[in-house]
């Protein structure tokens, strides 16, 4: 090697050191791959995921713990913060996400990679989103041995994963997740084919809803085993029924945050009032709703968020205030925000007339929201 | 008139020619029987030399700080810097010293001697200082008188040392000195008087510093048909590092020969100017390869302290020039390169790197290769 010539790049060219971009050479990954995820302390780490919303601490510990070995399933209803949890262990293990939301669509090109063809007509390779992660994952590591800060690596999370046919779509991924670092993924779209090994660092975090049944498709027992899979629920019930007392201060803080950007501006006196009165009717309402763990209905945390902002709205233009009757605009919230995403065939499977019925007694004066349900339930929606 | 006294016995060196090897065997013999706890007394029986000659190099080993005779005492006592030097050369046969030994011995002794002062107790050479003079001069001789020759372009004649500098008793005056030196060599005035420089009494004063001055050869060579030193030039830069390293980050050269001050005899030998030289230094190779573009600074040449999974090393002021982030390689290190993560300057001049593990190498024999092909 000749003078001037010896920068680090020229080293990383050399052979000597990896390269910072992998983009041309994935197999050079392997020369980075060994390097261990620097593992937070459980507590530490749990404390900062439960910033992320209500969860039961014992699950962050279960999600945590399972990061810190490999990749992690995320399952449970809309609404309950799979997502945002992700985002926050990311975090927690000092990490970047990517997100890609699954659809049906997906195959091993989009996930693995392929050739496409360049002006002139050349093929070059363009990879698919699980190998992109990948290597920029590998070029975090290096940024950050280079520089001693920044994050250690780049997670993917595939959110709503089984809304793809998975084995089509991640067949070449299960044995390069299996390997532990020593099994790669062959990367057929390259010349050379080369082995793309998945670093020590990287993650994968999907999340399922296993809720909503339209969109599902069955994950393989192989796939199954290469992830450990953690449910998330909405928060328990206090022991008065009503929904979470800690949950709704959250959830009516960030009600208020996101009208107030709504609006441009204050939320209104009034409207606050409003809110603050219809807290524990609220409640009441989701408490019941939620009694999801004997086969009810387990809304998330974000539904309550909607009502909440739905009322704050509603309230500063329309000029209510506490002085009102809340129900009725509860009722509208109700089947304004929660209704949507209860009209599933597994809100039908799970509600029988007598669920209804038992509500009807317990609200009277709720009458849209119940009808619109039984509606639904009748085909009659 | 004051000037700057030295030990009446030739220059130590363990590859500088047979006097000076035997003097320097005279320092090890010292060194055993202080290991040995024999009395200076008896000590000095062990010598080669006589009595009176043992004393006159106990006192120029005193001179450099590697051991010294508490006062009223008769026991022999290493400093932390002879320590240094006898466990580098102990059992050894110093006629056929490797080159690096040889270079990592001439490490020492300049260490030894660019810490030096005219301010020191006992042992305070010819002529005797007053007093007040030795209590109130602040030079380091040799360092001033190194520096005068880096500050020289290179060379220094015995007019221009015997002249001027040997004079020097304010560190302060260093640059009126060399300013005088540079005006004389323009309008070739002579600086010291016909006695300075002819023989009779002076003779013997004139032939010692010639020989420590050039650290037995080792550091300057004498030029006898131009009556001047010259910077040796395979050992020349150790010396440069030493007194950049006493000089410290900003390269403040009044403080790179100003003396210390001292509580104690024990302090002063012990901690001042016999305290032990920073690793780099002793290694014989103080210098940072840094590749072009400042990418990748080699360290190879510094040791390395490793605790858990970061790294110290502690050099001088070459360190200085290390940008934060810095990607480095030490041998300590096979596996990752390290990254400069915090610098930080000690009191004694010192620069402390504070290092986290870096990039991983994926072929350590071809890094190897890049950097000795930089280094040819």
């Amino acid at each position: 090697m000749t003078d001037g010539a010896a920068s680090l790049s020229e080293l990383a060219k050399a052979g000597a050191l990896p390269p910072r971009d992998f983009t041309n050479s994935p197999q050079r990954v392997a020369e980075v791959a060994q390097q261990a995820l620097e593992l937070p302390s459980l507590n530490a780490a749990t404390a900062e995921a439960a910033k992320a919303g209500h969860f039961d601490p014992q699950v962050l510990e279960e999600a945590v713990a399972a990061l810190c070995m490999g990749h992690l399933i995320l399952a449970g209803p809309p609404g309950t913060g799979k997502t945002s949890l992700a985002r926050a262990l990311a975090g927690a293990f000092n990490a970047d996400l990517i997100v890609e939301t699954a659809n049906p669509e997906w195959s091993v090109y989009d996930t693995i990679g392929t050739q496409t063809l360049k002006l002139g007509g050349a093929a070059a390779p363009r990879h698919g989103l699980v190998t992109s992660a990948v290597l920029s994952c590998a070029t975090a590591m290096i940024d950050q041995f280079d520089s001693g800060d920044g994050r250690q690596a780049i997670w993917l999370l595939i959110d709503e994963m089984n809304r793809a046919d998975i084995d089509r779509a991640f067949g070449p991924l299960f044995t390069a997740l299996a390997g532990g670092g020593e099994a790669g993924m062959v990367l057929d779209y390259m010349d050379g084919r080369p082995t793309l090994m998945l670093p020590a660092r990287f993650r994968i975090i999907a999340t399922v809803n296993e809720y909503d049944t339209r969109f599902v498709n069955a994950m393989s027992g192989a796939l199954r085993r290469r992830f450990s899979k953690v449910a998330i629920l909405p928060p328990l019930n206090d022991a008065d029924g009503k929904s979470s007392g800690a949950e709704w201060k959250t959830a009516s803080g960030v009600a208020l945050a996101r009208t107030a950007q709504t609006l441009d501006k204050a939320v209104p006196k009034d409207a606050q009032d409003l809110l603050a009165a219809a807290a524990l009717p609220i409640r009441e309402v989701f408490g019941f709703i939620r009694a999801s763990h004997d086969g009810k209905v387990p809304v998330g945390t974000a539904q309550l968020i909607d009502i909440a902002e739905y009322l704050l709205t509603y309230s500063a233009i329309a000029g209510a205030s506490a002085g009102v009757d809340v129900w009725p605009t509860i009722d509208r919230a109700l089947v304004a925000r929660l209704l949507p995403g209860l009209e599933t065939d597994s809100t039908r499977a799970r509600l029988s007339q007598g669920y209804l019925q038992q509500f009807r007694g317990k609200f009277p004066s709720l009458t849209r929201f119940p009808d619109r349900i039984e509606a639904f339930l009748h085909g009659l929606d | 008139m004051f000037v700057w006294p030295t030990g009446h016995v030739g220059m130590m060196h363990p590859v500088g020619g047979a006097k000076a090897k035997t003097i320097f065997e005279d320092f090890l013999t010292y060194a055993r029987a202080s290991r040995a706890s024999v009395s200076y007394k008896d000590a000095k029986l062990l010598l080669s030399v006589g009595k009176n000659q043992a004393e006159t190099r106990k006192s120029f080993f005193e001179e450099l700080a590697l051991l010294y005779v508490p006062y009223r005492s008769n026991q022999v006592l290493l400093t932390p810097l002879g320590q240094q030097l006898f466990d580098l050369l102990d059992g050894k046969n110093l006629s056929n010293l490797t080159p690096a030994i040889a270079r990592q011995s001439t490490a020492l002794i300049v260490w030894a001697m660019c810490r030096s002062q005219i301010n020191r107790p006992q042992s305070r050479g010819v002529p005797a200082p007053s007093e007040a003079d030795w209590r109130s001069c602040d030079v380091r001789p040799y360092a001033a008188a190194w520096m005068a020759v880096g500050d020289l372009g290179g060379t220094l004649s015995l007019d221009e040392f015997l002249g001027p500098l040997r004079r020097l008793h304010d560190a302060s005056g260093y640059s009126n000195v060399i300013q005088s030196i540079r005006q004389a060599r323009k309008s070739g005035t002579q600086l010291a008087t016909a006695a300075e420089l002819s023989g009779g009494s002076l003779m013997n004063y004139r032939i010692y510093w010639r020989s420590h001055l050039s650290c037995a050869e080792q550091v300057l060579q004498w030029d006898e048909k131009l009556g001047q030193f010259r910077a040796h030039s395979a050992n020349w830069p150790v010396v440069e590092a030493a007194l950049k390293f006493q000089a410290g980050c900003t390269g403040n050269a009044l403080r790179a020969i100003q003396g210390l001050r001292w509580s104690s005899p024990d302090d002063y030998f012990m901690n001042v100017a016999g305290a032990a030289c920073p690793p780099f230094l002793a290694s014989g190779s103080p210098t940072v390869t840094i590749f072009n573009g400042q990418n990748l600074a080699d360290l190879r040449g510094f040791a390395v302290v490793a605790q858990g999974g970061t790294y110290r090393i502690t050099g001088g002021p070459a360190l200085c020039q290390l940008a934060l982030k810095m990607p480095c390689f030490h041998p300590t290190s096979s596996s990752r390169l390290l990254r400069i993560d915090a610098k930080q300057q000690h009191l004694d001049g010192s620069i402390e790197l504070l290092l986290g593990l870096g990039r991983p190498i994926a072929n350590l024999a071809v890094l190897l290769s890049a950097l000795d092909s930089k280094n040819d």
